[in-house]
């Protein structure tokens, strides 16, 4: 059995990450000329959304007390055992066999390019599986997009709770002036509306405007960032924690009271934005940009932190005193931590609100903030590819759980205290995925030639 | 001019007078103690002048600029570097970053460079590597620098503390109760060391002790307070022979 998994495992690991992509591509091609007619034929009645997870769980009966809920028991089974066929049908078998067959070329091909080229063919690749697979089933494009969304959010929370040590619970205040911002100005500029009557500039710019608008979102959000900033000179910890709650419900109140922006009744219009720039090009591009959101914010985040300057972010978390009498200016270290922090969010806010087309001042409470803490604390407090991890799991989950109805709220933080209470330091505890899976292994980066003078940097 | 030059420093915790009257002048090059019994002041004598407080009266001066209202961090770049009498190591992360960090006031460039890795932010870190794993291979810790701190054993906590802090580069260092801790054997090796760095870096070095055989090895020139009053000053041997030292520091039987 132990020799079974670990051939399992050779067999695995020979194939590099460009190889498994392509794979995946692969298998949603197949879905797409196979996946309904496959369907129908094992009895899931169609392709499922979602693995198959959300429809198995529908057929549990919710309202018929306990009893029906048992008795629905076995016809969730019956469904998962015909699910489970089509994902190893439909995924499994097409992304291996082709992951297999490719894992030579992919590893001869990106040993000629540069590292920097690689990654994005990996990136290019990997968004093209998702906009294929996120094509079959719309519902599919909109999880990935909250995926994404989340990502930026945990990551730039991270940096904060994780790598500064701070205890911010208010992230989602920053969130809505992301979102406030950019939404007033895509709908302005680019649709008639209600409130700001006919659009200022033509369809074309919204393709061009659109990334520099959620840029704008964000930098509003980074200057509402500073509302934490500088009460963290004075005070840290729990105090601090209050703080950030206190700037989350100043935010959201302000929005609740401007009567123009819709009040606590909400925003909306956003939908008529993607109209425009879907008219001009028909392409997914709140997609496209959520994609290119997270790289940067990933790209921008990790290298802040392995940089001696970001590293001081670091020493404040083990030692404020300390790196202050060891040359750390702290004071400008924390408000570049918390600009950074919450710039991101609120350009995670920007992509929100335009994925969702609608966005209300109570969407961004403290629950929308601690749902960042959780993703945070779930991947591991100090590790972003644990945020990306975390994010992605939290959000699938809440997904796939939606059939449990109210039940699905108690699993998941029964989940949480669970994980609180027996893997405090989350799934990656504090280390990245690639101190587990080297990069020249992934086939990211080529095997180094002979290490001349010093180590390679530990970064 | 003296390298520093403290006048009439007084320090008020509330009602409490912990530091009364203190001055020095602190040539370049000089190895000087101050002892003085527990909580005799010692300690917030080097938070006052690193900057982590605020003098309640009196003026600090290094090279003649006055150190008084300046943030730590500003006072640590003019060049003090100091270590603590506990250890306050940066400890989950590597002794290479410990001592990267603390060339925090070097840095150069911007946040933006470090996002987009420019050639300026490439040079610099290179470069800060570099002094750090010469810093290192100097103090034979250089096998070292991937562990995480918290993992070394004590006596070498201790020298990457001495490390950390020269790698601010500091013209005077302040060592508080570097000997804490240590047995003998320990101890003399850690005398050596101060000595080799003083001569090595070419620095002035004020050591605050209360076990009385490391100060009085080495040190020049001694101060010794008592309830944040100077109490005596002078050479080692003038020091052991004081009758007020005896009675306050040493008591009444002496050495």
């Amino acid at each position: 059995m132990a020799q079974l998994l670990r051939r399992i495992k050779e067999f695995l690991g020979r194939i590099p990450l460009l190889a498994y992509l392509l794979g995946f591509l692969a298998a949603t091609g197949v879905e797409i000329v196979a996946g309904q007619a496959f369907g129908l034929l094992i009895g899931l009645g169609g392709v499922p959304a979602f693995f198959g997870v959300t429809a198995a769980l529908s057929r549990l009966n919710m309202d018929g007390g306990l009893g029906g809920l048992l008795l629905s028991i076995p016809s969730m089974l019956l469904y998962i055992v015909p699910a489970l066929v089509y994902d190893v049908v439909i995924y499994g078998l097409p992304t291996l066999l082709v992951g297999r067959v490719l894992a030579k070329p992919v590893r001869w091909f990106t040993s000629t390019l540069p590292e920097w080229l690689t990654g994005l063919v990996h990136m290019v690749t990997l968004f093209l599986s998702m906009w294929v697979w996120g094509g079959l089933v719309g519902y599919r494009l909109l999880v990935v997009m909250y995926i994404g969304v989340n990502i930026i959010m945990a990551s730039s929370l991270n940096l904060i709770n994780g790598y500064m040590g701070e205890f911010s619970c208010g992230h989602a205040g920053f969130m809505a002036v992301g979102a406030y911002v950019s939404s007033l100005l895509t709908v302005w500029l680019f649709t008639q509306d209600d409130v700001f009557g006919a659009p200022v500039l033509g369809a074309g710019w919204s393709i061009i405007l659109f990334p520099l608008i959620l840029i704008v979102g964000g930098i509003a959000a980074g200057i509402a960032g500073l509302l934490v900033a500088f009460p963290s000179f004075k005070t840290r910890g729990d105090y601090l924690a209050i703080v950030t709650i206190s700037v989350n419900f100043i935010i959201k109140s302000a929005i609740e009271n401007i009567e123009k922006i819709g009040g606590p009744r909400g925003f909306m219009g956003m939908k008529g934005v993607l109209r425009t720039m879907t008219s001009v090009i028909n392409v997914p591009w709140l997609l496209i940009w959520t994609f290119i959101g997270v790289l940067i914010t990933l790209v921008v985040i990790h290298n802040f932190v392995s940089s001696t300057k970001g590293k001081g972010v670091v020493a404040i978390r083990e030692d404020e005193i300390a790196a202050e009498l060891m040359s750390v200016n702290t004071r400008h270290t924390k408000v570049l931590a918390f600009t950074i922090s919450s710039f991101f969010a609120g350009v995670a806010g920007g992509l929100f609100a335009h994925v969702l087309g609608y966005i209300n001042p109570s969407t961004f409470t403290i629950f929308k903030s601690t749902e960042a803490l959780v993703m945070v604390y779930l991947g591991g407090m100090g590790s972003l590819t644990g945020s990306v991890l975390s994010a992605g799991i939290f959000t699938v989950a809440m997904e796939a759980l939606r059939p449990l109805e109210v039940w699905k709220k108690v699993l998941v933080w029964l989940m949480l205290i669970l994980l609180m209470m027996y893997r405090r330091e989350g799934i990656m505890g504090g280390k990245e995925l690639t101190d587990f899976i080297s990069l020249e292994r992934l086939g990211l980066r080529r095997p180094a030639k002979e290490v001349k003078g010093y180590a390679p940097a530990a970064d | 001019m003296p390298l520093l030059q403290i006048n009439h420093l007084t320090h008020f915790f509330g009602g409490l007078r912990a530091v009364y009257d203190f001055n020095l002048n602190l040539e370049k090059g000089e190895l000087i103690g101050l002892i003085g019994p527990n909580g005799a002041g010692k300690t917030t004598i080097f938070n006052l002048v690193t900057g982590a407080y605020r003098p309640s009266q009196g003026d600090i001066r290094l090279n003649g600029d006055s150190l008084v209202g300046l943030r730590p961090h500003q006072i640590t770049a003019k060049g003090i570097g100091r270590t603590f009498q506990t250890i306050r190591l940066w400890n989950n992360l590597s002794v290479l970053d410990n001592i990267r960090i603390a060339q925090f006031a070097q840095i150069r460039y911007g946040v933006v460079d470090s996002i987009l890795h420019t050639r300026r932010y490439r040079d610099e870190e290179k470069e800060i590597k570099k002094r750090s794993l010469e810093l290192l291979e100097v103090f034979e810790l250089r096998h070292l620098a991937d562990e995480i701190v918290a993992n070394l054993p004590y006596g070498q906590q201790r020298e990457v503390e001495i490390v950390r802090a020269l790698a601010t580069k500091p013209r005077l260092l302040l060592l508080d109760e570097p000997a804490a801790g240590m047995n003998p054997g320990e101890i003399d090796t850690l005398l050596k060391l101060i000595q080799w760095i003083r001569k090595e870096f070419d620095l002035t070095i004020w050591i605050i002790e209360h076990q009385m055989r490391v100060i009085m090895g080495i040190c020049e020139r001694i101060k010794v307070i008592d309830f944040g009053e100077t109490i005596a000053e002078g050479t080692p041997a003038e020091i052991q022979s004081n009758p007020r030292v005896l009675k306050a520091y040493l008591g009444e039987e002496g050495i």
